[in-house]
């Protein structure tokens, strides 16, 4: 196995009575980017100081490539600076008394490094993160951009072929935000170690890693790559969570009754093409069916009527919101469209992308299209 | 088992586990079994008692307690002795709240004259050892009870100064009271200042008069602290010593506390144990009430910490006259005590304060007239000077330090039951009234215990309990600096493999160094003058400055009594303004009593 792969194995981590991690089985390949996303709360800061051995698993194994670094069963517990990790924090940690080169150099001090050798790796850090003219500021003194890239600096200092993240972007300002990420995929091309990314923007966990582990309530939902978990997510938090604006769900009713499924809401009937049809078929009378708001064409050609409820020009795309079969649809439509409120409009649903969720479970039954039926 | 023993070797590979499990173990031993023992020493006959208790000493007997609350000697000895101080406890919260109190509010919440000055004046008086005010008083309104010579008052005036105001109840409660009110100005002021005034703001938008936004808005968003103000005032009230001691004995009135030290001093200090115990429970039912009625919330979240703009109350035409009144007071209880000790160590018969009768003998002179030559030239007055300069700073460096490392650890393992009980243990030695704690260590450490040898007399003792009894300051410091820094900052460098002590001297302790440096300091200006804690153990060899003005005022030397006053007096409020401006610490930041 190589050097920079991490592996849990049923980790669990209680705080008194709560949990915060619940039985979290983990495999990060070597030279990944991977996300650990979920809203606040959800238990992915704390599987992220458990890998870096700031926080003590409570049950469970964790493996950074073949060497074991914690088992509760065993009693082994490898202490962080012995973990070949870095670590980036959110509020970057950055020692407010020493300058920017203290900073970054402090570590390799104590690494017993030449003073030279040292000055050539700051030096060589502060050019690839552009920090060169702040050398000798103190964190105080610093934007927030650039107190991002010293804290950068710091963590690459020592090479760690394994790079932990704790939303380290989200102290920036959008703009900023956008420069950083930029940043980031490009040092983990040049740098070649794991990246795991603790964030709670999806968007930003969409754009940045190979693979992204979501989470929620302590419990993992699923650990797929980016386009994966946004195609075909496994349940309706995971679909709801990811995508903005929302997928849309809307409540039908089944009827498997005949050869081909169909599904009916108000006066509406769609004939149903399931990938897995028998498990469709066997899901009961209700069925809530999951469409993403770039799936849902307006305009005059379809043939579901609704009626406008509000609209967001954002420049490049607009949403609006379409109140149809009884129920408000989210849109987006690509460049700007002045729609006004109150406007009677066409729905089309056909031959898109839908999901198909357990009513009760909240589950995924099956992915497939539908196709609306005149009666 | 194998197993086990690398779960220890884990637990004891990171450095906060060793220092709390290291303070556990000590913090037991110097205060929880002191507490065992004290329970004991009520129960067991004393050396001294043989001849009234008619049993070898060493022997189990109920005789103290039972002497206790006899039918005969409940009412006088116990019963009345507790009223008093519970009489002085109240009376002097009352005092403390209202003047800190009001004094708070015209200095942060109106257009008053002369804040600056009247702020820095009102806090002398906490600042000043509390029975320093009592020494003050005596000087002024002593009538000719005790024999001999009266004060100043009387000889201005020519009128005697009934006993009721010049000794007992009512010079106690006073002078507690304005001693504890400048802590009620730092609780109360902080509150004012720090809350939200959109706050009040909000319901005086809401068209609510004046007075009802004060009833409904301030006094509840204020309660939290004056509860704890009271609560602390209180506690110190009831267990007070010294000044009860010297404002009270001349007119018999006695408190827990100064029969206690009666006892303790005299033959029969099983009796004063059970005073001691009969305090400590008082003293724990405080603190149960003050974490019940805090309890959920502790402050209101409502007072940020940031400050607002705060719209000053227009004193209008009272404007002049309340502040000429607030420097005349503040003047008057503060600076008056030191005219006071001057005058009277410069008089050389005692009660006559004409021109002539002035003289510096008793500073410089080779020999003042009672074997003893004047103070500066006195030898016994240098080494006691040496003696408690030095003491001070053993006791600052030993409090101070652990006081830092205790912080460290209950800071990293917050929330845990290790940390909370040894957070418990380092704030339990502020419960135990002084004098309890120094018969505790008396009876304690008077002789050998395995490796530990007999202390008493010793300097070590009093550094040991100087430590102990000056934790509480220096570890509340220590907790507040380190929960003030993230600890991102110390974990980013445990990644990078700094070792412990380079994490604790190259970032923790330079960023915190302030704050830290104030947790070495409280303890330091509260040893130099300290009197209730070190009184009971000191002995000829290790005589402090606040002991030889102890044996001095009791033996009626009052010239040499008032000129060590003046000292004590002057070094503690230089040093604390030195350390001020050098450090930002101070001792009215602290909790100190």
């Amino acid at each position: 196995m190589a050097e920079n792969s991490i592996v849990l194995k049923n980790v669990t981590k209680r705080f008194g009575k709560s949990v915060a991690v619940d039985h979290l089985n983990l495999e990060i390949d070597a030279n990944s980017f991977v996300s650990l996303l979920g809203p606040s709360g959800c238990g992915k800061t704390t599987t992220l100081r458990m890998i870096a051995g700031l926080e003590t698993p409570t049950e469970g194994e964790i493996w950074i490539g073949d060497r074991l670094v914690f088992s509760a069963q065993k009693g082994i517990d490898v202490p962080p600076n012995e973990r070949g990790v870095g670590f980036l924090f959110q509020n970057y940690a950055l020692w407010p008394h020493m300058t920017v080169y203290k900073n970054i150099a402090f570590g390799l001090e104590n690494l017993k490094w030449s003073k030279a050798d040292i000055k050539k790796k700051v030096d060589e850090l502060c050019e690839l993160l552009q920090l060169s003219d702040f050398l000798n500021r103190y964190p105080s003194e610093l934007s927030g951009g650039q107190q991002q890239r010293v804290a950068i600096a710091r963590t690459l200092a020592t090479s760690p072929q394994i790079l932990l993240m704790d939303e380290p972007l989200s102290n920036l300002d959008a703009k900023l935000r956008l420069e950083m990420r930029t940043e980031l995929k490009r040092l983990h091309s040049t740098t070649k170690a794991t990246f795991v990314y603790v964030t709670h923007d999806q968007l930003e966990a969409m754009a940045l890693s190979t693979s992204i582990c979501l989470m929620n309530t302590a419990v993992l939902q699923q650990y797929a790559p980016p386009l994966k978990i946004y195609a075909e997510p496994v349940n309706m938090f995971v679909a709801d969570f990811v995508g903005n604006p929302a997928m849309n769900f809307v409540d039908f009713s089944l009827e498997t009754s005949g050869s081909v499924p169909f599904i009916r809401r108000e006066k509406e009937t769609f004939g149903v093409e399931a990938l897995q049809e028998k498990e469709l078929k066997a899901s009961g009378k209700d069925v809530i069916l999951g469409i993403r708001p770039e799936d849902v064409k307006i305009g005059s050609a379809g043939k579901i009527p609704g009626k406008v409820i509000s609209s967001f020009p954002y420049g490049m795309e607009t949403t609006v919101i379409v109140e149809c079969m009884g129920t408000n649809l989210r849109s987006v439509v690509f460049g700007s469209i002045n729609f006004t409120e109150g406007q009677e409009i066409m729905v089309d649903l056909d031959n898109r992308r839908t999901c198909f969720f357990h009513k009760e479970t909240k589950e995924l039954i099956s992915l497939g299209k539908i196709s609306h039926i005149k009666e | 088992m194998k197993v086990q023993a690398r779960k220890v070797g884990n637990f004891l590979k990171k450095p906060h586990n060793i220092i709390l499990l290291v303070l556990l173990v000590c913090l037991a031993y110097l205060v929880v079994v002191p507490l065992i023992y004290i329970l004991k020493d009520t129960m067991i006959v004393h050396t001294s008692e043989v001849n009234r208790v008619h049993q070898e000493a060493g022997t189990l007997t109920s005789y103290h307690w039972a002497k206790t609350f006899s039918a005969g000697e409940v009412y006088s000895t116990f019963l009345v002795p507790l009223f008093n101080s519970l009489l002085c406890a109240v009376f002097s919260c009352i005092i403390a709240i209202v003047a800190g109190g009001l004094f708070a509010w015209l200095v942060i919440r109106t257009d008053m004259h002369c804040k600056k000055l009247c702020s820095t004046l009102f806090m002398f008086l906490y600042i000043m050892p509390g029975w320093t005010l009592a020494i003050a008083w005596t000087n002024f309104f002593k009538n000719s009870l005790v024999g001999g010579t009266t004060g100043i008052f009387e000889a201005i005036t020519g009128i005697s100064t009934p006993n009721w105001f010049a000794y007992g109840f009512f010079p106690i409660v006073l002078v507690t009271g304005l001693h504890y009110a400048p802590y009620a100005y730092i609780l109360i002021g902080g509150i004012l200042k720090n809350m939200d005034s959109n706050l009040e703001e909000a319901a005086q938008i809401l068209k609510t008069s004046r007075f009802r936004i004060f009833i409904k808005v301030t006094l509840p968003l204020v309660k939290p602290a004056v509860l704890s103000t009271v609560l602390l005032v209180f506690a110190s009230g009831l267990s007070v010593f010294s000044t009860a001691q010297f404002l009270g004995l001349p007119v018999k009135f006695y408190t827990l506390a100064t029969k206690m030290y009666s006892y303790l001093n005299g033959t029969n200090p099983g009796r004063g144990y059970v005073y001691a115990v009969i305090m400590l429970v008082l003293s724990f039912s405080i603190l149960y009430l003050n974490q019940r009625m805090l309890g959920t919330r502790k402050s209101y979240t409502t007072v940020s910490g940031k400050s607002s703009n705060i719209s000053l109350t227009k004193l209008r035409g009272g404007r002049k006259i309340i502040s000429a009144a607030v420097v005349i007071f503040v003047m008057a209880v503060t600076l008056l005590p030191f005219l006071s000790f001057a005058t009277e160590s410069l008089t050389q018969v005692k009660g006559d304060y004409s021109l002539a009768n002035f003289t510096l003998r008793y500073w410089i002179a080779e020999d003042a007239g009672i074997g003893f030559s004047g103070i500066l030239r006195n030898p016994t007055f240098w080494k006691a000077l040496k003696n408690t300069l030095l003491l001070a700073v053993c006791c600052s460096v030993g409090a101070g330090t652990v006081g830092c490392l205790a912080g460290y650890g209950i800071a990293r393992k917050w929330g845990t039951k290790l940390a909370s009980c040894v957070n418990s243990l380092t704030f339990l030695p502020y419960l135990i009234p002084s004098i309890a704690i120094s018969a505790i260590y008396l009876s304690m450490f008077s002789v050998r215990h395995g490796i530990i040898p007999a202390l008493y007399g010793s300097s070590a003792m009093l550094v040991l309990i100087g430590v102990v009894k000056y934790l509480p300051m220096a570890s509340r410091s220590g907790l507040n600096s380190m929960f003030q820094i993230s600890a991102t900052l110390e974990e980013s460098a445990l990644i990078m493999g700094v070792p412990w002590h380079k994490r604790m001297c190259r970032i923790l302790v330079p960023i915190q160094k302030t704050s830290i440096m104030s947790g070495y300091l409280l303890p330091f200006i509260s040893c130099t003058r300290e009197m209730e804690l070190f009184v009971l153990l000191y002995t000829p060899s290790s005589v402090l400055l606040t002991t030889l003005l102890f044996m001095y005022n009791q033996k009626g030397y009052e010239q040499f009594a008032n000129a060590i006053t003046l000292l004590i007096v002057i070094i503690v409020i230089s040093l604390n303004t030195i350390i001020n401006k050098l450090t930002g610490a101070s001792i009215d930041s602290g909790i100190g009593g």
